[in-house]
C-alpha cells in the first residue's frame, strides 16, 4: 500500500483532530480548578468495574438488552483498536504485525488475536444492527432519536465490514490467485485464514467473484477503512459521541465513586468579597464550572439514563436531567472559543434563566437516583446546588416559599421558626437526660434529635419510639436539648450556603464544647450533614442512623424482638440513608425480624429508590408543577401489595403519609423502623 | 424621599413567655424587630427604590437594638440611629415618641413609617403621639401603598368595615399593616454592605433631653403587673359511629357550654 498517501491521509486527519481536541481541553483548563487526582487506588477499581466492566450498562436489569449491547460494543472498540494499528502499520511496511510482540507469525498470540479481532467484528457488526433497531425500530423513550447517532452506527458497520471484506479480499487473493500478499503462516498453528472464521466465510462467498474484483475490494477496503476512521475520529470531538474518548478518563476522575461516600458540597468562602463582587459565589456562568464539571458535558452521551430514574422527570416537571444538561452541553460548544482565548464566556447569558429555565434549577430533589446510573459518572447534583448558591446569594432569586424557612432557620433553628426554647418539649416525661455541660464521657451517645423528631408531631413519635429503645437497650445517652439547632442541611441544598455555615458553625462548637464523640439520629439528613460535611468545620464524629445504632443493639442481644407486624411490609430507602450514606442493609435487616411475613421489595429500591420527593428543599417549597412525587411512590408502594409502607426518615414519614392519605385507600399504614422496632419488642423479664 | 422608619427589638413571640414576679423573665430570650415594623422597613426600601433618598433606622433600648438595627441595614436601610441610655428604660409611648421626634427632627425628611403597633406590648401608641409631637399627618393600618410621584402617597388603609383610599402629601407619618408587603431577608448582598454603613449610638443629651422627661420618671402610663394569659383547656375528641357521636356533642353544647342558653 502507499505510505506516501497514508502519510498525507495520517497528517490531515490528525491534524484537525489535533486541533478539535486542543480547543476543547484548552476551554477546559480555563474552567475552575479542582483536585481530582486523590485515593487513586479506589478510582482504578471504579474504572475497572464501571469504565471496563461496564457495570452500569449490563448491571441493571430492565437495562440489560442494550447494556449487553454497549458492553460488546464497547469491548470491540478496546480489541479493533490494536488491529487498526496493524492495518495502519501495513501502509508503510509490508507484513507490518511482524514487528508488534507477540503477533507475530512465530507467536501464537497473533493468531489468537485474530481469531478474537475477527470474531469481535462479527459481534460488533450484530450489535450495530440491534442499535440501529433499537433506534428506527423500538424507539425507547429515553432516547433522543437523532440523525448523527445514525450516521456514527452506520460508521462503525463502515470500520467493521471493510475491514472484513479486505481480510475477505485478501484470503482469495491468497488461497484462489496465488498472490504473495503476507499473512501469518506456522508449520503447528496453520495460516491466519483458519483463525478468522468469519472472514473465511465471507471469503467463500465471494469465491465466484473474480481475481479483479478481489483485487479491487483489497484495495477500495483498505483506503475505505481507513478513510471511515479518519472520518469516524474527527466526528467524536465534534458531537456527543466524544464520549468514545472522554469516557473512561471521566470515570476516573469521579468524585464520588460507587459504594464510597459522596465527597460533600465545597466550602463557599461567604465573606470573600471579591467573589461576591465579581459575580463568583456559586455557579453563575459557564466559566464557574469547574474543568471536570466542563469534561462532564463533553462525555454526556444523552443516552438518557438520568431521565427516566429521575422523580421528577416521572412526575411531569420541567427537569428532565439529560435536557438539562443538553443545554449546558450545547452552551459549552457555543462558548469553547471564546472561553479558550478569553477565559470567560458570554456575560449576557445567565445560566439560569437564558440557558436553563428558573423552574427547572428547583425541581431537583438532590436524590442522586441520576448519578447512580449515570454509566460515564456525571455528577449532576453539585452542579445543580452550585447553580442554586449563585441564585440565592447573588441573586436572591430563591423561591419565595423559602423566605420563611430562611428566617425561621435564622431566629429560631428550625424550618418553622417554632420557638427553639420548646425544642426538647417532644421529651417530656420520657426521662430522657440532657446533655448541658462537658465532659460527655457518662453517656455512649448523643441522640440527635433534628427538626422534624423535635417539632413535628408525627416525627416526635419516631424520636419517642427511638429514645425508648434506647433506654430499654441500658444505653446511656443524652440529647442536646434546646442548644441543638438545624443540621442546615436544607439550607445548604437550597444554596443558602451563609445560613447553612451559620447553623453549622453553632452546632459543631455545641457538640466540640461537649466533647461529643458519638451520635445516633433518626433523621438521615442530619447524618449526612453530621458525619459527611460537619468535618468541613472541624467537627468529627462517629455519626450512626438510628436503623444502624438499633440493628447493631438487636445483633447484641441488647433487644430481643418478637415479630408482631401484620400484613404486607415495603421498606422505602431515604435517598439520604442509602444514596448518601450507603445503608440499605440495616433498616431491612431490623424490618425482616420485626415482620411475621418476608418484606417485599418495590421496584424502585435500594440504590435505584424513588425519592419521596422532600429533598432538596423540596419539601420547603410548593409542588405546582405535574403529578405529586410522594403520590407517585405511594403508588408504586401499592403495586407490591403492601399495607406497612416501612421507612427512616422523619421527611419521607411525612411525604409518604401525605401520598397515602391523597390516595384515599384504608388499611395502609406507615411507620418509622424504630417504630416497628418497639412494637416488636419483647420485653425482658426480671430474673426470677 | 428620605425616610425614617423607627424600629422596636422585642421579644420572639415564638418563644415561652414567662412571668416571674410581676415581671416578664428575660434569661433565655432571643429578640426580633418587630414584625409590623419589618413591613415598615420594606415599605420604606420599596420607595427608596423608586424615587431614591435614604433611608434611616431608628431604635430607643439596650444593647440588643443594636443588632435589630444591623438587621435592618443587612434588609438595605442606609443609616441608623441607637439611642442607648439606661434612663430611657421603660417609658412610656409618649417617651418613645418624644425620643423618636427628636431623631426625626435632626435632618430632613419626608416621611415617617412605624408598625401599626408593636409585637410585644400591642400599644399602637407610639406612631400617633409622634406624629403629633411633629405637627404631620397620620395614616394608619396602611395594607396598599402607592407612590407615582414622590410629593404624595396614594394608600389604603384597612378599617373595620372597608378600605378607605386616601391620598397623602408629604411629609407625612404612616403605620404599616402586615398585609402590606412582604418583608425581604436579609441577603448576603446586605449583610456585606451593613458593615460598611454608619449606625449611631447617642445618648439622651445628645437629643438635647433630660432623664426626666423619659423613662420610668417621664412616664405617664406604668405598668403595675405582668400576668401569663390564661391557658386554654384540651380539647376534647370523640370517636364512634357518627349520629352517636353528634348527638353526644349536641348534648355537651347545650348542657354543659350552654350555648344555646
Amino acid at each position: 500500500m502507499n505510505p506516501i498517501l497514508m502519510t498525507l491521509a495520517l497528517a490531515a486527519a490528525l491534524t484537525v483532530f489535533t486541533y478539535s481536541v486542543a480547543l476543547r481541553l484548552g476551554a477546559l483548563m480555563r474552567l475552575r480548578p479542582e483536585h481530582r487526582l486523590d485515593r487513586p487506588w479506589q478510582r482504578l477499581g471504579v474504572l475497572l468495574k464501571v469504565g471496563f466492566g461496564q457495570s452500569r450498562l449490563i448491571g441493571r436489569e430492565h437495562e440489560r438488552s442494550s447494556g449487553a449491547m454497549h458492553f460488546f460494543i464497547f469491548w470491540g472498540f478496546v480489541i479493533l483498536g490494536l488491529r487498526e494499528i496493524i492495518v495502519f502499520g501495513e501502509a508503510f511496511s509490508k507484513g507490518f504485525q511482524e514487528l508488534l510482540p507477540l503477533l507475530g507469525s512465530d507467536s501464537v498470540g497473533g493468531y489468537l488475536y485474530t481469531l478474537v479481532y475477527n470474531v469481535f467484528e462479527a459481534i460488533v457488526l450484530c450489535m450495530v444492527v440491534f442499535a440501529l433497531y433499537r433506534r428506527i425500530g423500538l424507539r425507547p423513550q429515553r432516547l433522543d432519536l437523532n440523525i448523527v447517532g445514525n450516521v456514527i452506527l452506520f460508521l462503525i458497520i463502515g470500520v467493521v465490514g471493510t475491514d472484513l471484506l479486505y481480510d475477505a479480499a485478501k484470503f482469495n487473493l491468497i488461497g484462489l490467485y496465488g498472490y504473495s500478499i503476507h499473512h501469518l503462516s506456522h508449520p503447528v498453528f496453520g495460516t491466519e485464514m483458519a483463525w478468522a472464521p468469519f472472514a473465511r466465510l465471507l471469503a467463500w462467498l465471494m469465491a465466484g467473484w473474480g481475481e479483479g474484483m478481489m483485487l479491487f475490494l483489497y484495495q477500495f477496503c483498505f483506503w475505505g477503512h481507513i478513510l471511515v476512521i479518519l472520518v469516524f475520529l474527527n466526528l467524536l470531538p465534534a458531537t456527543k459521541h466524544m464520549h468514545i474518548l472522554t469516557a473512561l478518563p471521566n470515570v476516573f476522575l469521579a468524585t464520588s465513586p460507587e459504594g464510597y461516600p459522596h465527597t460533600p458540597i465545597p466550602l463557599l468562602n461567604v465573606e470573600d468579597e471579591k467573589a461576591w463582587e465579581e459575580g463568583k459565589l456559586g455557579i453563575d456562568r459557564l466559566e464557574h464550572l469547574t474543568w471536570k464539571q466542563g469534561l462532564d458535558l463533553y462525555t454526556c452521551t444523552e443516552c438518557g439514563r438520568c431521565y427516566d430514574i429521575c422523580p421528577t422527570y416521572v412526575t411531569g416537571k420541567p427537569l428532565t436531567l439529560k435536557w438539562f444538561n443538553d443545554s449546558l452541553h450545547d452552551h459549552l460548544r457555543e462558548e469553547e472559543g471564546r472561553l479558550l482565548r478569553t477565559g470567560h464566556t458570554d456575560e449576557s447569558r445567565q445560566l439560569v434563566g437564558d440557558v436553563i429555565g428558573h423552574d427547572t434549577l428547583w425541581a431537583c430533589t438532590t436524590c442522586r437516583a441520576c448519578e447512580e446510573v449515570c454509566p460515564v459518572t456525571i455528577e449532576h447534583v453539585p452542579r445543580i446546588i452550585g447553580m442554586r448558591q449563585a441564585q440565592t446569594l447573588m441573586h436572591e432569586a430563591q423561591p419565595e416559599e423559602l423566605n420563611n424557612t430562611f428566617r425561621g432557620l435564622e431566629r429560631n433553628g428550625n424550618p418553622w421558626g417554632l420557638g427553639y426554647d420548646k425544642r426538647a418539649d417532644w421529651a417530656k416525661g420520657l426521662d430522657i437526660p440532657i446533655l448541658t455541660e462537658p465532659p460527655a464521657e457518662d453517656v455512649d451517645v448523643v441522640m440527635w434529635v433534628g427538626c422534624m423528631g423535635a417539632f413535628d408531631a408525627r416525627s416526635q413519635k419516631i424520636a419517642q419510639a427511638t429514645g425508648k429503645l434506647l433506654q430499654k437497650a441500658g444505653v446511656k445517652f443524652a440529647i442536646l436539648g434546646t442548644a441543638e439547632k438545624c443540621t442546615g442541611d436544607l439550607a445548604r441544598r437550597s444554596g443558602n450556603e451563609m445560613l447553612y455555615q451559620m447553623l453549622a458553625r453553632e452546632n459543631v462548637e455545641t457538640l466540640n464544647t461537649l466533647k461529643v464523640r458519638k451520635i445516633v439520629t433518626q433523621c438521615p439528613h442530619c447524618l449526612n450533614s453530621l458525619s459527611n460535611e460537619y468535618p468541613q468545620l472541624e467537627g468529627r464524629y462517629e455519626v450512626f442512623h438510628h436503623s444502624q445504632y438499633l440493628a447493631r443493639l438487636v445483633e447484641e442481644g441488647r433487644l430481643t424482638l418478637d415479630p408482631q407486624l401484620e400484613g404486607t411490609v415495603t421498606f422505602h430507602d431515604p435517598c439520604y440513608l442509602g444514596r448518601y450514606n450507603r445503608e440499605y442493609d440495616a433498616p431491612r435487616a431490623l424490618l425482616a425480624r420485626s415482620s411475621r411475613s418476608m418484606p417485599v421489595e418495590m421496584r424502585r429500591s435500594r440504590n435505584e429508590s424513588f425519592c419521596c420527593g422532600a429533598g432538596g428543599a423540596r419539601m420547603w417549597m410548593e409542588e405546582k408543577i405535574g403529578t405529586r412525587v410522594n403520590e407517585e411512590r405511594v403508588r408504586q408502594a401499592y403495586e407490591v401489595g403492601a399495607t406497612t409502607i416501612a421507612t427512616a426518615c422523619p421527611f419521607c414519614m411525612t411525604m409518604i403519609s401525605d401520598g397515602v392519605t391523597q390516595s384515599g385507600r384504608e388499611g395502609v399504614q406507615v411507620l418509622d423502623i424504630a417504630e416497628i422496632v418497639l412494637q416488636s419488642l419483647r420485653e425482658t423479664r426480671e430474673p426470677a | 424621599m428620605n425616610i425614617v422608619v423607627p424600629i422596636k427589638s422585642v421579644i420572639d413571640v415564638e418563644l415561652n413567655i414567662r412571668v416571674q414576679e410581676g415581671k416578664i423573665a428575660k434569661d433565655g430570650m432571643s429578640y426580633i424587630i418587630s414584625k409590623w415594623d419589618e413591613n415598615a422597613i420594606e415599605a420604606a426600601l420599596q420607595l427608596k427604590e423608586k424615587h431614591g433618598g435614604e433611608v434611616t433606622v431608628v431604635s430607643v433600648g439596650p444593647d440588643r437594638a443594636s443588632e435589630s438595627l444591623r438587621k435592618a441595614l443587612a434588609m438595605g436601610a442606609d443609616k441608623a440611629v441607637h439611642v442607648n441610655d439606661p434612663a430611657a428604660e421603660d417609658s412610656d409611648s409618649f417617651g418613645f415618641a418624644k425620643i423618636l421626634a427628636k431623631v426625626a427632627q435632626r435632618g430632613p425628611f419626608d416621611l415617617i413609617i412605624t408598625g401599626k403597633q408593636a409585637q410585644d406590648t400591642d400599644m399602637g401608641g407610639t406612631g400617633p403621639i409622634l406624629a403629633e409631637l411633629l405637627g404631620l399627618p397620620q395614616v394608619y393600618n396602611v395594607i396598599k401603598l402607592e407612590s407615582d410621584e414622590p410629593s404624595t402617597l396614594k394608600l389604603n388603609r384597612l378599617g373595620h368595615q372597608g378600605q378607605e383610599m386616601v391620598e397623602l402629601k408629604l411629609p407625612a407619618l404612616i403605620a404599616a399593616n402586615d398585609s402590606l408587603n412582604e418583608p425581604r431577608l436579609a441577603s448576603l448582598r446586605g449583610i456585606m454592605a451593613a458593615k460598611k454603613k454608619p449606625l449611631d449610638v447617642l445618648k439622651l443629651a445628645d437629643l438635647g433631653l433630660s432623664p426626666d422627661e423619659v423613662g420610668a420618671k417621664g412616664a405617664r402610663v406604668r405598668t403595675l403587673e405582668f400576668q401569663p394569659p390564661k391557658r386554654r383547656a384540651a380539647g376534647k375528641k370523640f370517636e364512634g359511629d357518627a349520629e352517636e357521636v353528634t348527638r353526644k356533642v349536641m348534648d355537651l353544647l347545650a348542657n354543659e357550654a350552654k350555648i344555646f342558653a
